[in-house]
């Protein structure tokens, strides 16, 4: 699980929390790589220690807010240098992520950001993964119940999707 | 006009010439040109949390190198950006420039009941000039994700009458020296005319 989100007091922090929570109650061996955490750096070469992860995963769930539609640059960044080795054994790819606008709003803003994982980043990977995605729109106007809401949906879902 | 270049030419010196070339044709046509070499400036791309904090406050632009280049993009009456295309979209230097500086305020305002409108009404033309390994046809096949950011996401923030237009060099892992420099051409005899 590669997880992008630069405060520890964001939603996306513990959206973060509730996939490990998740994944874990289910009995997959996960192994949390968080881009801000270990201070991964664009201009220095990938990580040996994320190259090691990698190489023994059959899935990968990416955690990240939507900013300009598409995924932070941090992590458009960290996809590029792990796809390139074509992720020989990853079977699914998770995205969990936050929207701020409406479903509609990012319709017609062209949703980047799914564009980048299923027509740019899976083509890449050896087995040609399943993509699936659990997303959350409209977290500008949401309320505290509809955040909530989200958080145990994402808990009970991630088990089930990753293989 | 004043245009501003952005240019990221990460793990490629043809995107420097690219970039050249562009400056040499706006500065042949009477244009004054700013240039921004993400590289060249170790321009950031990540937004850090001293940044993500402040992003809804009045003072959104906590980075120096940010804020110099958001002051470029308010004194600018065109924008260009040059980059090799990674992942079927803009380098991850572009996102994360375009993250970092074109924030609250420079490119856009938030109301409380409105959500965003548009704030970059200083922008007349905005210029795309992309590089792809991939044929064009592959690239209308699997998606343009750094046009589509670009020609309708920063297109958005300018006003109703900003004029976009894009320079395309396709199958550029397989170019010959002739069809670079038949680029290199083309991409200044356009800018030229912007």
């Amino acid at each position: 699980m590669v997880a992008a989100h630069p405060c520890e007091e964001s939603y996306v922090a513990a959206v973060r929390e509730r996939v490990m929570r998740g994944l874990v109650s289910k009995g997959h061996d996960s192994v949390l790589i968080d881009l801000y955490g270990t201070a991964y750096d664009p201009f220095l070469p990938f990580p040996t220690d994320d190259a090691d992860a990698l190489a023994t995963a059959t899935s990968l769930v990416l955690v990240h807010p939507t900013w300009w539609t598409s995924q932070p640059a941090i992590l458009l960044s960290w996809l590029d240098q792990a796809s390139a080795t074509g992720l020989p054994g990853v079977r699914t790819l998770v995205s969990v992520t936050t929207l701020g606008g409406s479903r509609l709003a990012n319709f017609a803003g062209g949703e980047s950001g799914l564009r980048v994982v299923k027509r740019a980043v899976r083509p890449r990977c050896a087995q040609r993964p399943t993509h699936r995605r659990l997303a959350f729109y409209g977290m500008d106007r949401s309320t505290p119940r509809e955040r909530a809401a989200f958080l145990d949906r994402v808990e009970r879902r991630i088990g089930t999707l990753v293989r | 006009m004043r245009v501003l270049l952005v240019v990221d030419p990460i793990r490629d010196e043809f995107v420097r010439e690219i970039a050249t070339a562009a400056k040499n044709g706006l500065e042949a046509g009477g244009h004054d040109v700013d240039v921004v070499d993400l590289v060249a400036e170790r321009f950031p791309p990540v937004m850090s949390g001293a940044d993500r904090r402040a992003y809804f406050t009045d003072d959104p632009l906590v980075c120096p190198q940010a804020a110099a280049s958001a002051a470029l993009v308010r004194s600018a009456d065109g924008l260009v950006f040059v980059y090799p295309t990674t992942l079927s979209t803009v380098t991850p230097g572009i996102k994360g420039w375009i993250e970092r500086t074109l924030v609250p305020g420079v490119a856009f305002t938030i109301g409380d009941q409105t959500g965003a409108k548009r704030g970059m009404s200083n922008i007349r033309r905005l210029v795309g000039i992309a590089t792809y390994d991939d044929s064009h046809r592959h690239v209308l096949r699997h998606g343009d994700n750094g046009r589509r950011l670009i020609q309708r996401n920063v297109r958005f923030c300018g006003g109703p009458r900003t004029r976009s237009s894009w320079i395309a060099m396709y199958d550029a892992a397989r170019a010959t020296d002739v069809g670079r420099d038949g680029f290199l051409e083309r991409v200044e005899r356009r800018m030229g005319r912007l």
